[in-house]
Parts: C-alpha cells; structure tokens; sequence
C-alpha cells in the first residue's frame, strides 16, 4: 500500500458521513436490542449467586455440600411446594454394584421404565426415560432390529424377545473421558454419577456413550407437583434443570442404602437382578458364575457392570 | 512489488458500499420482523403424562397361605383341618370340586388333590411317602418336580426378589413359587399376556398417544409426525 493512497484515505468527519456513521450506530444498536430482547423473558428467579459459585462435587467441603444441599432443597420446595428429604450418599465400603437381566423372562410391559420415570423425578414433558425397552426379532441379538416405540395390544409377542437397555455403570466408560469439565465420573461403587450443577450440557457424553444411555433436558422439565418423589439425594434424582444431561444411577439413593433399585422391584416377573459384584454369595456374583451372561456391544471394550443372560430351559417359545 | 502504482480506489470500496447498502437493510428487516412480526410458536405441554401409581405396584401377585393354613369360606375364617376334621371327603379325588369351586386345575396332569395336599392333615402338603411340610415350604413341594426350577431360584436367577439386595441392610424378600404362580394353574393367570405401558414418545407435548391402530406394524417416525401435525394445524386455520 502507498503512502500517497493511505492519504487519500484519511479525508476529515465531513457531515454527510456523520450522519451515515451516527444512522449506522443507531440502526445496529437497535437490532441489537432486538436480538437480545427475549433474554429480558429469561426466568431468573431460580438463579441464585450462591449457585453460580457453587464449587464442584468433589471439590466442596462438607459445609460446603451442605449449605448447596440446603439451597438446592429450598429451590425444590419453591418449585414444587414439597419438602425434599434431600441428602448425599456416599458409596458404600466393599461393595461394587452390578446388574444382571434374564432375557428369557422380560415381557416388555415397560413397569420398570415408568418406575425408573416415577422415582427418579423425570421429567414429564418433554419425555426422559432411562430405561428403553427393545423389542427384537427372535434369533438375533442385533440391536439395530430393535424397535423400542412397539405399541402393542398386549405383550409378549411370540415372534419377539423383549431387552431393556439403561446405563450400564461402564468400568471403562467413554462418556467420562469425553466429558470437558469433569462434571460425570465414576465412583467407588461403580455408579457412573453426573454433577448436574457442573454440566455444561455440551452432551459429548451423549454422543460417546454406545448404549443411548444419556438423555438431555432440551426443554425445562415439567413434573406434577403431587408426582414428585421427595426421597432424593444430590447426585441421583433430585431435580434437573434445562440445558443439563442425567442418566441412570442404579437409584443410588436407594441401593446406597441396602435397597432395590426402582425397577427391580417393580418387575413383575423377576427378570431384574442387582448385587455386590464383590460378595460372592449375592445373586448377581451366582449368576455371573452359573449362567451364560453377555454384556452389549463388547468388542468397544466399555466393561459394562451390566450383564444379560438367558435361562438354560429357555426354549424360545411362549405359549 | 507494484510500488508506487496507486490502485483504483474505486474497486476497493466495492465491497464497504456493498455491506453499507445490502447489509445493513437485511438486519432491519430482520428487527422489523421480529418486533412486527407473528408471535413465534411455543411447543405445547403435555397434560399429565404420568402412569398411574396403581400399575406399578410391587406388591406380589398373590398372597398365599401361612401357617397352619387360613381360608375364606362361604364367610368363615377357618383353617382347613376345623373343616376337614368333619368333611373326609376320600371320594373327591376326581369329583369337581364344590366347597373349592374358585380353583380352576390346570397343572398338567395332575389333577388328583392328593399328589400334594395331604390326605389325613389338610393343614399340610405331602411331599409323598407320608412325609409332610407345612404350607410356607412350598418350594420344597415344587422341587418334587421343578428342580432345575428351584436350583435357579435359589441362586436367585429365577423368581422375583423385593427389598433389600443384602440380609445385611435389611428384609430380603425372595419372593416363593406361589407368590407369582397359581399352584393349581401355573401358567396362568399372573404369567399371561398384559397391556404394555406407554411408548416413549418424545413428541408428546399436547398431543394424544397415537392410538393402537395408527402405529401398528410400523416404526413411529418422530419428525414425520410433528410435520403431519403442523400441517393439519395449518389446515385448521385456514378453514
């Protein structure tokens, strides 16, 4: 560039190129305030500077956890107009959940997924449900022929077998290592937990998981107030907001405490299982030891703590 | 290179003349339109989309007998030996059943009371050659003839368990073959076909489930079915 160019560039502020900068300025700044406009709709009273400097899980020190536990369960009961019996669980010493199906028995009447909507507070609408129940050509475990939408009159259908899929508390989980923030981790029991104060809901984990497992608040959950569960802890199924990712966590609410998960106890036909993986008298770690369990998808190497097996008189045949 | 040859001015403002006069206009006509224009549609909410807590009960499918055993006959509370301490009744073995109407046998080909009631204490089953258990040891009743059945109940594949996943939290409730299975009819009716609970459906927001005919036979197509939505919606307000 010449110098005798870049002095034809600087002629002084004349008027007419006031007014075209100043009509500029003023048109920008209005489409600005256009653009920014719905933010003036946004709902900030759930929003509190306590909670936006709240520290990560692992991070906080127990009055810490504490003071956001109270935070948290107020929130709740403004909401909700329930009072939570909101607390934090810790892993239990020894114990090391697993899983086990028996594919022969499951019908596909979905009790487990709506108990796993009910005791875990899902949201209602839009629709968040771990559990997704596939129904599958009998003869093939190809998960691509699965249809998890069937509707049928009754089931089971004697041309299908039914397989129930949630998370499966990977001991290698790809959704872990994806995650930017460190917000999903796996704890001493294996349970695979979200903060879901500290995700950013960037869903990597969404995308890396193999199973479906993880389900994303697009919208901002609706729950009746008499369907909520007040029995919640901080890293299971107290409230989600929108713009956060959840999962299953085998109820550890519930089995942190010696408890069935949710959708054990409402199978009608027993094919659901939980234990200690490390005692070697629970069901699961005899199951495990006597019949043909497989896992999902076991060539990505995810080391699931979730097992299916069938029945040895399985015949394939219901009547 | 090119030192000292001024380029032309005029191709190089091109392209501010450009965003002066194209650019600007698109975002007022932007603004215009989201100050003037149609309210933008919100997704509907879903009425109450919950299950009623009523079919997902955990409760066992039956409750059976204790101890020595009580029945409900024709309004009376009894045990079966204050009954049957009158009523021998040897001759019903292949008699349909009066005082017992309710039970319908269907358990194969047994169809003879006394392959597991016992004959002399009707508080009692027999677990044949004059050995008897009581009523709360059916499964060793069962075992008589399910074996591998059994085996696998009690490594705890089969069957159902309630509670507690370790005597040391708490109740392990293992849940025992009649709790589920009718003894006089196995098979049914707790183990036969039921109505599956809802679908998921993430596109229910407002919208009724699609009924059994609409989706039967082929895969719901969530995108698919918002579009037909939206456009009979427009339909509607055109008319």
């Amino acid at each position: 560039m010449s110098a005798d160019t870049q002095q034809q560039q600087k002629p002084g502020v004349s008027r007419r190129s006031f007014f075209r900068g100043a009509l500029g300025a003023a048109g920008g700044m209005a489409a600005v305030t256009t653009a920014l406009k719905p933010l003036l709709e946004f709902d900030t009273s759930e929003y509190t500077l306590e909670g936006f400097l709240q520290r990560h899980y692992k991070e906080m020190t127990p009055e810490e956890l504490d003071a956001a536990l109270a935070r948290i369960a107020e929130a709740v009961e403004k909401r909700y107009e329930v009072r939570p019996e909101l607390r934090d669980v810790k892993p239990m010493d020894g114990v090391e959940f697993g899983y086990a199906l028996n594919l022969s028995r499951c019908i596909g009447c979905r009790k487990c997924v709506h108990a796993c909507v009910a005791e875990n507070n899902q949201s209602r609408s839009p629709e968040i449900q771990y559990i997704r129940v596939l129904e599958m050509p009998r003869g093939s475990i190809d998960m691509e022929k699965g249809d998890h939408a069937y509707d049928r009159p009754t089931v089971p259908d004697a041309d299908h077998f039914y397989m129930p899929v949630q998370c499966h508390q990977c001991a290698n989980p790809p959704c872990v290592k994806v995650c930017p923030v460190e917000a999903t981790w796996s704890e001493d029991d294996g349970i695979v937990v979200i903060d879901y104060d500290w995700c950013i809901g960037c869903r990597y984990c969404e995308a890396a998981c193999p199973y479906w497992a993880r389900r994303f608040n697009f919208a901002e959950p609706q729950i009746p107030k008499e369907d909520i569960n007040p029995d919640m802890s901080y890293l299971s199924n107290r409230p989600r907001q929108k713009g956060v990712m959840e999962k299953c966590h085998f109820c550890l609410h519930r089995t942190r405490e010696g408890k069935l998960p949710a959708c054990l106890e409402v199978c009608p036909v027993g094919a659901r299982k939980f234990g200690n993986l490390l005692d070697p008298k629970s069901e699961v770690s005899q199951i495990l030891r006597t019949k043909h369990v497989f896992v999902l998808k076991e060539e990505v190497g995810t080391l699931p703590r979730f097992f299916y097996y069938f029945d040895d008189d399985y015949h394939g045949e219901r009547k | 290179m090119n030192q000292g040859t001024p380029q032309p001015r005029v191709d190089r403002f091109r392209g501010h003349r450009f965003s002066a006069y194209f650019v600007a206009p698109v975002f007022f006509a932007l603004a215009a339109w989201f100050w003037f224009g149609p309210e933008l549609e919100t997704l509907p909410e879903a009425n109450d989309t919950s299950v009623h807590a009523s079919l997902l009960s955990t409760e066992p499918h039956r409750t059976i007998l204790g101890d020595p055993p009580r029945v409900h006959v024709n309004g009376f509370d009894r045990t079966c030996m204050e009954c049957h301490r009158l009523f021998q009744s040897e001759e019903a073995k292949t008699q349909k059943l009066l005082q017992h109407e309710h039970i319908r046998m269907e358990h194969g080909p047994n169809v003879d009371c006394y392959i597991c009631h016992d004959a002399e204490d009707r508080d009692q089953l027999t677990l044949g050659n004059g050995v008897t258990t009581k009523f709360t040891d059916v499964v060793s009743l069962c075992a008589r003839c399910h074996p591998s059945i059994v085996d696998d109940w009690k490594l705890g594949s089969h069957g159902r368990t309630n509670g507690y996943w370790s005597a040391d939290r708490g109740e392990v409730r293992k849940l025992v073959c009649t709790e589920c299975h009718d003894p006089h009819a196995p098979r049914t009716p707790a183990m036969s076909k039921i109505e599956p609970l809802p679908a998921p459906n993430g596109w229910r927001q407002g919208n009724p489930a699609p009924d059994h005919h609409d989706s039967h036979g082929h895969k719901r197509d969530p995108l698919r079915e918002a579009l037909r939505r939206a456009s009979e919606h427009h339909e509607s307000h055109d008319k």
